[in-house]
């Protein structure tokens, strides 16, 4: 078990710099996630932490110790492949075994170590078994027991997931969440899956272009986005963001969002100067049918057009027109309205956000 | 039961007499193939006929020799070095392969998974040499092998074939398809980068290795023209330096040329009905033949 810390970190091919100054600290024992978009140098940032590639400037420790100038096997580290990378010539056992041979253990520890992998693995079966007669799970979950033989201070895990289906996505998310409470070792776990981040991370770190957009744990990502980038890549359907601005209207604050629609602004939108551009920022659960039910005691009522119905079973998205504006709502999965109607819709302004129009930072 | 129920089969019966067995295009087809099979294989056989005839019979063009006899093989071993040749041929073609196998993959591999200044330069140059006829290089080759005294030895004869830049190429090609994933484990399961390439990276690319081992094998048993130059003791020949001999300026022995060459095709023939379908796989995969 050991702590990483990334400090500075720079990352330049040629002249391109596409990591620029990372600062991050991951406490001993945590499960951290980085997440972006596709070439955000998030698997960059996991590859320079297990020394498979050279870092241009700033300090990476692993422990105590600095690893800058330390090959990958010497670490300390194992990492988990997204093609999962075991040797088609060899059998599970051989590719468990791999790193340990390499290492010249005695041959009854390597046995020892690899049967305890395949307990925690579920793999006593498959032993004997190549790569190629395995399925995607079972695949990874060797890919898995390789990283865990070798005993490390910290596991790596680039995109592990993504070549599974949905299905069993699902259950290796599960797996891997306990096997850390099993293995207890600090993680860092790669992924482009906000689902994945979000069910599995202590906290996560998004990334984008090469900066750390914002650290927290996943409901404080969820719940406070520090800029649109953030709100709009947590959270699944994205939240709902429309440019609007600040304006009295009866003496009290109000937003203008396009020609027609006035919503009164919450407290914290209070000191907006009049005029002011902003990005409001509603999520799809905070815009509820009414049907029938009160609505919350901060809720703002409208009739809007509902355009489009996304039945999901437990609950259905709704693509509304509300106000001459575009929103994502959602209903229960039994009212099942009908596209082209009319109904009442309760946003719950308290759960509102505000960015600036420039910035896209948060307003607080 | 009606008319119309029995008619129906009745119609389909007729059906499937109407339809042709033999189409035309079929048989047209299957005639220039066996036409072309019988020009390819006739040669072959051929010469195992020949090598069972007299020496006062090889001008007839007659398939089956009329007093079939086994007096060519046992003179073929018994009176000339032909089993010296076979030999020679055989460590030169084996170790030649050896070499290519070991040198070419390793510098492929380096070609295909690493980056370094002049990479693009160095395959360049490597892929130039396919450009150049060997008839063009047995004069340099010669002086070299005067000036270093390799001339009339096994060296001599194989310096020339110890790498090669159809082989980088074909290796570098397929290097690059292995994932760089199976290289980044085996690092961090610390190995070293000459045991990256031994251990994992060589046995993903078995195909591309008996591929490449048949094609320098086969062109090293049948090499004539650089064995010819630079020997000159005949117990260093090659078969087909040694077959040389047998056809003289005045008379040419073909009944122990076709003896020779039947016994020559045998390995080869044997490698072929071996490897078959990884010959046909690296020609596939290169475009390019050995």
């Amino acid at each position: 078990m050991a702590s990483v810390s990334i400090r500075k970190v720079y990352k330049s091919y040629g002249k391109v710099q596409v990591i620029h100054g990372l600062d991050l600290e991951i406490a001993h024992n945590e499960f951290v996630v980085l997440i972006g978009p596709s070439g955000c140098g998030k698997s960059t940032m996991l590859r320079m932490i297990a020394g498979l590639e050279d870092i241009t400037g700033g300090e990476i420790h692993i422990g105590e110790r600095v690893v800058n100038n330390v090959e990958p096997k010497n670490r300390n580290i194992a990492m988990v492949f997204q093609n999962y990378a075991l040797y088609p010539h060899m059998t599970v056992f051989k590719n468990i075994s791999f790193g340990l041979r390499a290492a010249k253990l005695p041959k009854h520890e390597v046995e020892k170590k690899v049967a305890e992998a395949a307990r925690i693995l579920g793999l006593e079966d498959l032993l004997l078994r190549r790569p190629s007669e395995l399925s995607g799970g079972q695949r990874q979950r060797v890919s898995m027991g390789r990283a865990i033989v070798r005993d490390p201070q910290v596991f790596l895990f680039d995109e592990p997931l993504s070549n599974l289906d949905a299905t069993l996505r699902h259950q290796m998310r599960t797996e891997i969440k306990l096997l850390h409470q099993k293995v207890a070792t600090t993680i860092v776990y790669v992924t482009h899956d906000q689902i994945e981040a979000m069910t599995l991370a202590d906290r996560i770190v998004i990334m984008r272009d090469g900066h750390i957009q914002q650290v927290g744990k996943p409901g404080e990502l969820y719940h406070n986005p520090k800029n649109t980038f953030v709100a709009g890549f947590i959270g699944s359907p994205k939240m709902n963001m429309l440019p609007g601005e600040a304006r009295s209207h009866n003496g009290a604050p109000h937003l203008a969002l396009g020609e027609d629609l006035l919503i009164p602004l919450p407290d914290r939108g209070a000191h907006l100067r009049e005029g002011q551009r902003v990005i409001m920022g509603i999520r799809p659960e905070d815009v509820v049918m009414v049907n029938g039910q009160a609505p919350g005691a901060n809720s703002w009522l409208h009739d809007a057009r509902i355009n489009v119905v996304e039945p999901l079973g437990s609950e259905s998205l709704l693509i509304l027109e509300l106000g001459g504006q575009s929103f994502t709502g959602k209903c229960a999965g039994r009212i099942e309205p009908a596209a082209g109607t009319t109904a009442q819709f309760a946003l719950n302004l308290e759960n509102m956000h505000l960015f600036d129009h420039e910035s896209e930072q948060a307003i607080n | 039961m009606s008319a119309e129920a029995i008619a129906t089969p009745l119609t389909d019966a007729s059906d499937r007499l109407s339809r042709p067995l033999l189409r035309p295009s079929k048989v047209l087809m299957w005639s220039v193939l066996m036409v072309g099979g019988l020009l390819m294989v006739l040669p072959f056989i051929f010469m195992v006929s020949t090598s069972l005839k007299f020496n006062n019979e090889i001008y007839e063009l007659s398939l089956l020799p009329k007093e079939p006899t086994w007096s060519n093989y046992q003179f073929l071993f018994e009176e000339t070095r032909f089993f010296r040749w076979f030999v020679n041929s055989l460590i030169i073609a084996t170790i030649t392969t050896v070499s290519v196998l070991f040198f070419d993959s390793l510098v492929g591999y380096t070609l295909a998974k690493f980056k370094f200044r002049g990479r693009i330069f160095v395959f360049v140059a490597i892929l130039s040499t396919l450009m150049i006829p060997t008839e063009m290089l047995i004069i340099p080759w010669f002086l070299l092998s005067r000036d270093l005294g390799w001339l009339d030895s096994y060296w001599g004869i194989m310096f020339p074939g110890m790498m090669t830049g159809f082989g980088t190429f074909l290796m570098k090609q397929f290097f690059e398809s292995v994932p760089d994933d199976f290289l980044d484990a085996a690092r961090i399961d610390g190995l070293n980068e000459f045991q990256i390439w031994w251990e994992v990276a060589m046995p993903l690319v078995k195909p591309a290795l008996a591929a490449l081992a048949i094609f320098i094998f086969l062109g090293n048993w049948t090499a004539f023209l650089w064995p010819l130059i630079v020997t000159t003791s005949e117990d260093l020949y090659t078969i087909p330096v040694g077959f040389a001999a047998f056809s003289g300026e005045f008379t040419t022995d073909w009944e122990l040329i076709m003896t020779g060459a039947t016994v020559a095709t045998l390995p080869t023939l044997l490698i072929f009905i071996m490897f078959q379908k990884f010959i046909i796989r690296g020609v596939m995969l290169t475009g390019l033949k050995g």
